[in-house]
């Protein structure tokens, strides 16, 4: 019992010693990387992303770019809401995302104003550094959450701004992902800056097929979606505008951890930054959801139309 | 941990998050009722069927193979297209919930009923039993472990994937797990807490099947003594232990 317990516990200790110098050799790799001052050496990318179809595309636009550029280049897409790709991010189980300027930082700091792309993204460093992360070039590619009813609802209270939506929310029903409850860029939100107070929520996915199809049938009436979704047009609906900016600037800006920062790498994304527009968005996306072709294939085509990387 | 430890039991010790549309009471009544009504909807789908091919020994192949590619079938993705076709609510996530039911109950069913020992349906039908007779009073008596090791599976699986009605507006404890995974502050708290009223659920059921399975196996078959009186009948029909 006794010699048989503790060979359980070295061959435990054996199997964490050999995760500890993988992750150590991988940490290694790309400390001296960082040391290389030409940048010649290049570090192991792995590019994460959100649980959306456009994080997903983004993730591929960015990590083709990089491995066009000789980088070492994984991907660990739809891992899930902000919430939980951020902490992956601080711990170094991926170290690049495309994020959202105005989310960001409102994940970082609630009471944030909303403010211009490159405000938000000058607030945004403080935070990064933080954290031992660090911000590519802010895009002029954007993609703002949107508020949005649908025909129906549109044609019966003549609804084109959030201001307008207060006195008939009551009767409406609001869709949109879990994290809607508790994000200040939605329901609490809404509440504070227009006073809207909805009938009922109802917990979908994230601007996903799930809740097009809910608002297209009008089993919601309004629902959270992206302001460069292709389905906006697709099914008429309409996007509520905005005048008091509770939604922050939706620019997109690349974020990575300061180990794999290396002068080429931020050269690459930069370039990637300033090639996106949102035309570029909308197309790519509408490439995905009606013509069905997969993120991957869309983002490549890009990557290589555009000679990025 | 302790942090985690004591968040854990401020969630459940916190009334308000025990009541209310959002509240543990009401989302795990719509778990066991969205599981219920798949389990036994699966239940009057694939028993007679199974029963009857095991039975007769024909078609069996083929219904074990549909039975397994149904098995391989993603609950996501007949969720999301569902939800396309049906709308969102209960409809797409009880659909996804039969279709996963389904295949456990039909091959395990199949199996009980098939592999009966031959000479235990000769000995039945020299008594004279007609065919629906020996199904009844021989093969499925026999067959019970199997029968119900198959419904177990089923639920099991079902409670746990009940779950992903919460991507389809249809709250159960999966909305905890969602909840949980949206919020950076507490999350883990609230994740864990879901995920463990689920096990739970889970756990329950399948000792309350057990039982019924247990007052379903006649004296004869049961390893253990103690006997229901209400099936001795079957028991006595029933040669001995296999």
């Amino acid at each position: 019992m006794r010699s048989y317990r503790t060979g359980a516990v070295g061959a435990t200790l054996a199997v964490v010693a050999l995760i500890a110098t993988a992750c150590g050799s991988g940490g290694g790799a790309k400390a001296s990387s960082s040391t290389t001052a030409s940048g010649a050496a290049k570090p192991a990318v792995i590019v994460g992303g959100a649980n959306f179809s456009e994080a997903t595309l983004l993730a591929y636009v960015y990590g083709d770019a990089l491995k066009t550029a000789g980088f070492p280049v994984s991907f660990k897409t739809a891992i899930g809401p902000r919430e939980t790709v951020q902490p992956a991010l601080q711990a170094g189980q991926i170290n690049f995302e495309a994020e959202y300027a105005g989310n960001l930082l409102a994940y970082f700091n609630p009471n944030a104003a909303a403010m211009s792309a490159a405000a938000t993204a000058a607030a945004l460093q403080p935070y990064l550094a933080k954290k031992g992360l660090e911000e590519g070039t802010v895009s002029r590619a954007a993609d703002s959450d949107a508020i949005a009813v649908n025909s129906q609802t549109e044609a019966k209270y003549h609804l084109t701004s959030l201001a307008q939506l207060a006195p008939v929310a009551g009767q409406l029903t609001f869709g949109g992902p879990a994290e809607c409850r508790t994000r200040i860029t939605c329901i609490p939100g809404m509440a504070k800056d227009y006073g809207i107070h909805f009938k009922s929520f109802t917990e979908l996915d994230s601007g996903g097929p799930i809740t097009i199809a809910a608002l297209h049938s009008n089993q919601i009436q309004v629902a959270r979606l992206f302001s460069s979704d292709p389905s906006i047009a697709k099914y008429n609906f309409t996007v509520l505008a905005d005048p008091k900016n509770f939604q922050d600037a939706g620019n997109i800006v690349p974020e990575f951890s300061k180990s794999v920062a290396t002068a080429q790498l931020v050269t690459v994304v930069n370039q990637v930054s300033a090639t996106l527009t949102t035309a570029d968005l909308i197309a790519m996306n509408s490439q995905i959801s009606n013509a069905q072709t997969s993120p991957q294939s869309v983002a490549q085509q890009y990557v290589s139309a555009h000679h990025l990387g | 941990m302790v942090h985690f430890l004591s968040g854990v039991a401020t969630f459940f010790s916190t009334w308000s998050n025990w009541t209310g549309s959002n509240g543990i009471f009401h989302r795990l009544a719509q778990h066991v009722e969205i599981s219920a009504i798949s389990v036994a909807v699966a239940l009057v789908v694939a028993l007679p069927l199974a029963m009857w091919l095991g039975h007769t020994g024909r078609g069996g192949f083929a219904a074990i193979s549909v039975a397994n590619i149904g098995r391989a079938l993603p609950s996501f993705a007949v969720l999301v297209v569902g939800a396309a076709w049906l709308g969102i609510g209960q409809k797409p996530a009880l659909l996804a919930l039969i279709l996963l039911s389904i295949p456990p109950i039909v091959t395990n069913t199949y199996t009980g009923i098939a592999q009966v020992d031959a000479d235990q349906k000769d000995a039945a039908r020299g008594m004279g039993m007609t065919g629906w007779q020996v199904l009844r009073q021989v093969e499925i008596p026999s067959a019970i472990p199997l029968i119900f090791a198959g419904i177990r599976t089923a639920t099991v699986q079902c409670v746990a994937t009940a779950t992903l009605a919460a991507y389809v507006g249809y709250g159960t404890l999966g909305q905890f797990i969602n909840e949980g995974l949206a919020n950076s502050l507490n999350g883990h708290v609230e994740l864990f807490c879901g995920a463990l009223l689920v096990v739970v659920l889970a756990l329950v059921a399948e000792v309350g099947l057990a039982g019924v399975q247990r007052a379903c196996t006649p004296r004869g078959l049961r390893l253990h003594g103690r006997v229901a009186p209400a099936f001795a009948e079957d028991a006595l029909v029933v040669p001995a232990v296999q």
